[in-house]
């Protein structure tokens, strides 16, 4: 029986280690993929995760609901990757909202085209990679967390500490820009 | 076999996986402290400070000890004086005599 992330919180309350172990492991890849994915640097991923179990583990009790540790250890882990980026670049702010302000009102792309449950191939997969690698840090931020850890709008504006109509303006910029991009890759 | 875009993700970065095992291991928290680990705990981090107040407290008995001066020898305890050599002893000392002789201090 998998044991969910409240149960794991319990128990890990109480001083059992094995919890912990659990926890920290479900979360480690998706964890490092997303760091990796937006800071284009593993090794600076790997400080992220570092920092971010180190952080959760110390910072426990600052989680008021169970239910939402993954969001807020994936919220621990932006700041982290943003931290990181004012060190690396002191050119402005990289996680700034996009100038035009054409927020969509609603979320306008069906299921079909969801890059969530998009089945690739290894090959498509891969030129999708360099096309998201391509995007501002703002809007990589926004997909990769849609797409890694299936959270809501509302989940990746906590995350990303930003409104929840920028959270929909950057994926909107998004995946407009990889049309783009895919197009003129052709 | 197609995957999903969220999988071909987590596989393009699997090969991290050793150095997030031992990173996950190092985070992990103690699962119980003994007595000893305690105690150990509770001075380790805190030696300089530990070791300055036991100087502290060393120079001060020795400061103690050095101004205090050589032991008074104890007062002799002789037998217990008779009734007669009590009797005696008030003789020497008119009680009537003294009142009167305090009564003439103007």
């Amino acid at each position: 029986m998998a044991f969910t992330d409240p149960d794991l919180l319990q128990a890990a309350r109480q001083y059992a280690p094995d919890a912990w172990d659990t926890l920290l492991k479900r979360h480690q890849l998706p964890l490092y993929t997303y760091a990796a994915e937006l800071l284009r640097d593993d090794t600076a991923a790997l400080d992220v995760v570092q920092e971010t179990f180190a952080a959760a583990v110390r910072h426990l009790s600052s989680l008021r609901d169970d239910r939402k540790f993954a969001s807020w250890l994936f919220g621990i882990a932006h700041q982290k990757c943003v931290q990181h980026f004012r060190r690396v670049r002191r050119d402005g702010d990289v996680f700034a909202p996009p100038p035009a302000d054409d927020t969509p009102d609603d979320w306008p792309d069906p299921e079909a085209s969801d890059p969530r449950v998009l089945l690739l191939r290894r090959e498509a997969a891969e030129e999708c990679f360099t096309l998201v690698a391509q995007l501002p840090a703002a809007q990589r931020s926004a997909l990769l967390l849609h797409v890694l850890e299936d959270f809501s709008l509302d989940e990746i504006a906590t995350i990303t500490a930003v409104p929840l109509g920028t959270v929909k303006s950057r994926l909107h910029h998004a995946k407009r820009a990889l049309r783009q991009l895919v197009e003129a890759s052709r | 076999m197609n995957k999903s875009l969220r999988d071909h993700l987590l596989a393009r970065h699997a090969a991290a996986t050793p150095a997030l095992d031992a990173l996950r291991r190092a985070a992990l928290p103690p699962a119980e402290i003994s007595w000893r680990e305690f105690l150990l705990e509770l001075f380790r981090p805190h030696r300089a400070a530990w070791r300055m107040l036991t100087l502290t407290w060393c120079a001060l008995i020795a400061f103690q000890l050095l101004v205090a001066g050589p032991a008074r020898p104890p007062a002799p305890t002789g037998p217990t004086p008779s009734p007669e050599a009590v009797a005696a002893l008030f003789a020497q000392f008119n009680a009537d005599e003294i009142t009167s002789r305090i009564a003439q201090i103007p």
